[in-house]
Formats: structure tokens, sequence, C-alpha cells
């Protein structure tokens, strides 16, 4: 038998590899944000909140430039077909403009995370405040059931919402996040009696809303803010995007057993 | 299955899917295998190995060009650098892995062979009164056949990730490392979710995998077990680190009372921040992500308060063979971080239609090394021979295992075994390098050449006697009379040399 065939080898040489499938990372952006992106509203959101757990900021050792983000990409499906009503809430047609300008080193991750996360299908809207922040999410979840992780970056969000505590009966499932890769659209999260490990994973879509403070460049910086946390939570989690599989034929399908939908919003400038 | 009624949803009608594979993709390793030029054969001459191995092909093409690019080639290096770290120490890692597992109120249990870790889990399930039982993907979990083991005791065992889902459907054994159902087109999904489900379904993937979140959601609530395979094991804090797109392994460890974890030793690697590297890394190989989904890092059971998450945390570390393996020369294949590259890159894994024709546990050429050194099966022994040593299993590998000069050595390995006269051939091979390493020996070969060529008749061979009569027919012995002419015709024509003095001398660039 002869198996080699006609195809030969890995045929090296030639450019740079492209991302399979994948949404374009600029995708519809009705982008009229940027005065929200410029505020800096830091006061009510207390990034200290949460952090109660994260051990300093010196967690950010290693450098920015890990994990390449070839957010290129072609305009794939966003195959809503599972997802149902869920993804129609009045924002989802707005990702918030995700390219606007807004100069400064926080509002250039803030787009670097923009862009990332929308290539691998999630949505990313900016709040200039936390009031606004609880705008978008009851725009989102309107008058369905959402179960929430108790958290004081969440404290002014849950207010006139419907809220559950079994993440099975929820549509929605509130969450915020440690740490955003700006690179690779990367969650952090850690899980706790306050942060249940359903939250994220069980309701069809997850909503985090994150304090832009809390974007970091790159991947291992977001894996470096895990790192540092003590004790070691008994579950940590990182997630960049809804669940997928490319397990039939190798295409790629949005929506598998976590959720069919994310979208962060980010809060503050 | 003898229980009639399944306590899994996602299993409910399965005895209605045909089985349309060869013997060799079943679902249990084969014990006694037919040859493997023969079942090579076969598996080249189906058709669907033709379609899926275009699939490859084409993903193959459109990856590998440019090699390594920035900043890739760099956290290549570092992976690399930090796997052979890892093994160095194994023990130690090991052993501080262990103490921290513990410390968090997890169970560690070591087991030496594949049947130990087996019954190590079967009394993990049989302490917890256990019926079903999630699973996400896991290679270790196939090496010691647990779903067969559990099913003995009458556990239903259901695989969570969508690709091990179909494969169990139709009683196969996972094709690629992390696509385990890339030999089948959507058809034969299609096909066997009909069967399940008794009704016509919309056959497209996104349709087809819907399908299937909807009938394994029951199952991750109703399981009071769950078991994973561990991409990465953190000495440094006892995490367990699981890497995936679909999420199951999020479900598995976190909605069943208890969660089993099985590990190979070699998993293990010193720091959390080492994640950072590896990830994105293992992502890049596998499926050119810039990283999955989700990486789920689990450090110990749930804590008192939480609301979910299991109540026990064990850990079944398995050696098989690999501590043996850690010490000789083969060492390196222990750094595989199971990113199926290889597998992807290898013609002749694509013209197979995938790893089910090796008929061991891994195929493809991470297969064709490891498998033999495991010992799984002696056919395993001739795998190193399904290569073309084309080199691209090498060249695509993200920490750097040299595959090819392992196939190669593996094969030498297998011949010194199998055939005694191979010894004296080899001994020969290696008097004939050490004669022309040096000038003065190539010299004096020449000379004995040219004489023998005088001396010996030149139809010797015809006249030699046994099998090797037929090979010999029309066949002479090369004209030797003027070995060695070329050599002095050049050494005749070159102008003597200057001595060495009035050479410029040479500067490094
Ligand atoms: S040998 Fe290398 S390329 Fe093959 S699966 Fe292991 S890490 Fe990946």
């Amino acid at each position: 038998m002869s198996p080699a065939g006609r195809d030969g080898a890995a045929e090296p040489g030639g450019d740079a590899p492209g991302r399979p499938g994948g949404v374009g990372s600029g995708a519809g952006g009705a982008g009229d944000r940027g005065g929200a992106v410029r505020t800096s509203g830091t006061g009510a959101v207390d990034p200290g909140g949460a952090s109660g757990r994260v051990n300093a900021d010196g967690a950010r050792g290693l450098s920015g430039d890990v994990a390449a983000a070839p957010v290129s990409g072609d305009a794939g499906g966003g195959h809503g077909a599972a997802a149902g009503d869920a993804l129609a809430g009045p924002a989802a047609a707005d990702p918030g403009g995700a390219a606007t300008a807004a100069g400064g080193g926080a509002g250039n991750l803030a787009d670097r995370f923009a862009a990332a996360l929308e290539a691998v299908g999630g949505r990313v809207h900016r709040a200039a405040d936390p009031a606004e922040a609880a705008e978008r999410v009851r725009g989102l979840c309107g008058e369905r059931p959402v179960a929430a992780d108790r958290d004081e970056v969440l404290a002014g969000v849950v207010s006139g919402l419907v809220l559950v505590d079994d993440p099975w009966a929820a549509e929605f499932g509130l969450t915020t996040a440690l740490a955003a890769a700006a690179d690779t659209g990367t969650l952090a999260l850690a899980y706790d009696r306050d942060h249940p490990r359903g939250t994220s994973l069980v309701p069809p879509v997850h909503i985090a809303v994150v304090p832009a403070d809390r974007l970091v460049p790159g991947y291992a910086d977001a894996v470096a803010r895990l790192a540092a946390l003590r004790p070691v939570p008994s579950g940590m989690q990182m997630i960049s995007g809804p669940s997928s599989s490319g397990d039939i034929e190798m295409e790629l399908v949005r929506g598998m057993h976590g959720p069919l939908a994310l979208h962060v919003v980010l809060v503050g400038g | 299955m003898s229980r009639a009624p399944h306590e899994s949803a996602a299993l409910t009608g399965r005895e209605r899917v045909p089985l349309t594979r060869p013997g060799w993709a079943a679902g249990e390793r084969q014990e006694h295998r037919r040859p493997l030029p023969l079942v090579a054969a076969e598996a080249v001459a189906r058709p669907e190995a033709r379609r899926s191995g275009a699939r490859l092909a084409d993903r193959s093409r459109d990856w590998h060009r440019g090699g390594w690019p920035e900043p890739m080639a760099g956290l290549r290096e570092r992976a690399a650098a930090i796997r052979r770290e890892t093994l160095a120490d194994l023990e130690g890692y090991l052993a501080a892995l262990t103490e921290r597992i513990t410390e968090h109120g997890g169970t560690v249990h070591r087991a030496a062979t594949a049947a130990d870790a087996a019954a190590a889990v079967r009394r993990i399930a049989a302490g917890a009164g256990a019926r079903l039982v999630v699973k996400s993907k896991s290679m270790v979990t196939e090496e010691i056949e647990l779903n067969r083991a559990l099913e003995a005791d009458g556990v239903e065992v259901v695989e969570t990730d969508l690709g091990e889902y179909i494969v169990q459907l139709g009683d196969e054994r996972p094709s690629h490392i992390i696509a385990p159902a890339v030999h089948l087109g959507r058809e034969d999904v299609a096909d066997r979710f009909e069967a399940l489900a008794g009704r016509r379904l919309d056959r497209d993937a996104a349709a087809l995998a819907s399908f299937a979140r909807g009938r394994l959601r029951e199952d991750f609530r109703r399981a009071d077990m769950g078991v994973t395979g561990v991409n990465f094991a953190v000495a440094e804090t006892g995490t367990l680190v699981t890497v995936t797109n679909e999420g199951n392994a999020r479900m598995v460890t976190s909605q069943p009372r208890v969660h089993v974890a099985v590990m190979t030793l070699e998993k293990v690697i010193p720091r959390m921040a080492d994640l950072g590297t590896l990830i994105p890394l293992l992502s890049y190989a596998g499926t050119r992500q810039p990283v999955t989904v989700y990486q789920s890092m689990v450090t110990g059971p749930r804590r008192e308060g939480e609301t979910d998450g299991p109540e026990e945390l064990h850990v079944v570390i398995l050696d098989n063979g690999r501590s043996r393996i850690a010490r000789g020369k083969y060492a390196e294949v222990l750094a595989c971080i199971r990113c199926g590259a290889c597998q992807t890159a290898c013609p002749v894994f694509r013209t197979l239609g995938g790893g089910h024709a090796y008929g061991a546990t891994y195929g493809g050429p991470i297969g064709a090394v490891l498998s033999p050194l495991l010992g799984e099966h002696p056919a395993d022994a001739g795998l190193p021979f399904l290569s073309s040593l084309c080199g691209a299993c090498g060249d695509v590998c993200p920490v750097k295992i040299p595959l090819p000069d392992m196939l190669v050595d593996l094969r030498a390995d297998h011949a010194e075994r199998a055939a005694p006269a191979a010894l004296a051939a080899r001994a020969g091979w290696r008097a004939w390098a050490a004669a022309w390493s040096s000038g003065r020996g190539y010299a004096l070969s020449v000379a004995a050449a040219r004489l023998g060529s005088r001396l010996l008749p030149r139809r010797l061979l015809a006249a030699l006697p046994g099998p090797q009569r037929r090979w010999a027919r029309g066949r002479t012995l090369p004209d030797l009379r003027e070995a060695g002419r070329f050599r002095r015709t050049l050494r005749a024509l070159r102008p003597r040399r200057e001595g060495p003095a009035d050479r410029p001398e040479e500067v490094g660039p």
C-alpha cells in the first residue's frame, strides 16, 4: 500500500493562516457611543468591590503580547437557530460602536476587546456609567427570568429585573468578571458562594457587566489575575465567546452546551 | 446494555441506530487484529475516507503555510521548554500536585496500569451509587476503556462532547484526538440522529448540533457523576484545567455530585502562569483559535456555602508505562499536549480517513510513536511504518517533539527485535559508516573494491544459492576495477595548495 497519496506534505511556505469562520469584527455597529466611552464614571462602579478577591494588581507581570489575535475573519452566519428570541433583545442589533474613538490606553483596550470578542461571536455594549449599564441589561432581559451573581458591580444593575435563584429556570445569567483580556476577548471569572458556577453556564444567554478598568492587554495577563487569587478558588473560568462546536464536518456552529449568546457591557472608559 | 429503560435521555433509542462501521473501528479495541496492511488497504478504499481526507487536507493546506509566525513561534519555544522542564522532574511535580489537591479536599488515586485506573473509577462510582455518568471528551478514558468497565457494573455512560456523542451512538472509537467524528459527514450524523429520534430532522450542522444539545442537557442535570480528562494539572496550586469549545466540561464539572478527573501523569505543569503560554498555543495548533471558548480550572470540590459544584473530587493519575518511557530515549514524546495537529498534517492519517485503522487508542504520528511505547498491543510495533516520513508532523508540533526521528528509530528498534538477521546487517552498516568516516578508511575500501572486482567473476551473482537466486538472476556485480579514478583525476588537476599561513583569515559573519 502506498498511503502517502498525492497531497503530500503539509505545504510549508506561504503566508499566515486566517481564522476559520468567525463573525466580522466590525459587525453592524451603529457606532454612536463615542461620547459614552470618554466618560470616566468610576465612582459609582467601585472597582474595588469584587476585587476583594483579587490580590492587588501586581498580578500583571506578563507581557501583553502573548496570544495572537488575528481578528480578521469573514462574515460567518450567526446561527441564531437555537438562540431563539433570546438574541433579539432591543440592543442586540447594536453592538455599541465597538470601533468608535476614545483616546488613551483604556480606550484602546476596550476597542481591541470588542473587536476580539465580536470576532468570536460575542456582543459588546458600552455604557458610560452603572446607570446606563443597568439600562442596557434591562433592555436585553425585559421581563424574562434572570439568575444573577451577588456582586457589588451588579448592585445597581439588578434592580428592575425578574430574578430567580435556579439558573435552570433562567433565560439570562448575569455576572461580572475579574479581568477581561483585550487581545482575545476573554473574561476571567472565579466561583465562590456569591458567584456560583451555573450563572454564566446554564441559562441560554450570558450577560457580563465589566468595569472597563478591569481590561488587561493579553490572555496571559488575565491568567495572571486569576493566578494571584488567594486562597485559590474552587473554580475559575475563562470565557471567550458563546459556546461552539466544529464536530460536524469541521463547520463552526455557535451555541452548543454553554450559552448560545454572550453579551458584555463595558462600564466606564 | 441489559436495562431497557435508559437512565440517559440522550441515549434513549440508541438501539435503533444501525452500526455501519467495520470491526476495526469499533468502540472496544480489538484483541485479535487483522494484519495492519490489510486493514489499511480496506480503510483507504472506503469512500468516507476520501471525503474526510479531503476535508482534513483542505484544513491542513490553509493552516500550515508559513510555518510558525510570531508571536506563536515564541510561544512554541517557551512551551517546548516548559514541557521539558516538567519531564525532567516528573515525580517532584506530581508530589506537589498531589499535596495541593489533597489540601483542597480532593482525593488522588495513583494507577500503575489501565486496568488499575478503570478499577479505581469503578470503585468511586460504586461508592457514590452512580447510575448515570456524564463524560466530557478525554483520550485517557479511551486508553483505559472506561465506558466498558462502568457499563459492566450497570452504570450508563454518556459522551457529551458532540463528536464523541456521535461516535458513541455508532459504537466507534474517536478517529481524531480533538475531532472525534472527523471521519463522518453530516449525512452520517443525520442518519444516526434520525434513527435515535425516530423522525426526520433538518440536516444542516447547526440543526443537528441543536438536536444533540437538547438531548444532552437533560443528562447534565440527572447525572450522579461526571468524568473528565485533564489538559493541564498545575503543580503549584493543584488546579485541573480542561479546555473546550462546547462547554460540556463546565457542565460535567459543576452539575453532578461527584467529579472524577482522569489524567496521565505527564499532564502536570509547574505553574499557573504557564497556562498563559500553553493555552493559546494549544488552541492555535489544534483549531487555529486565538484561545478556545472555555478553559475551566478546578481546585478541589465545592467549598462551604457554595451552592453548586461537586461535593467530591477524585483525581486518577495513570502511569501505564509512562514513567518507564520518561527514563528512556523517547521521553520527549511525553511533552505532547494532545493538540491533534500532527494528525491533521499527516498525509497517511488523512488517506486512511482518520485514526481507526491504526487499531490503537491513539492514531496518526503521535499514535504511531506513543502506542508501541505504551505496549498496548503487540501489533502496535508496526505502527511506525504507517508514515511517509515527510516530516510534516514534526513541523506542526507545538512542543517540538521530533516525531519523524522517533518514527525512524522505532522502525530500527522494531527491525532489531523482529529479525536477528537484521542485526548482522546493522553491524555491517555500522562498519561501513565507521570506515567511510575517515579519508584513509575510504581510500582503503576503494582499493579493496578494485582488487575484489579483478578477482571475482562478474557472473558471481547468478551462482548464488537459495532464495537470493531469483533476485540475482540477470544481475551482475558492478565493475569496480576503476573505483576511485575520479578522486585520482581530481587530485592530479588540483594545484598544490599553499601553506595555511598564506590564506587570508576567514572572519565569521
Ligand atoms: S505530538 Fe505534537 S502535534 Fe501531535 S498531538 Fe502531540 S503536541 Fe500535538
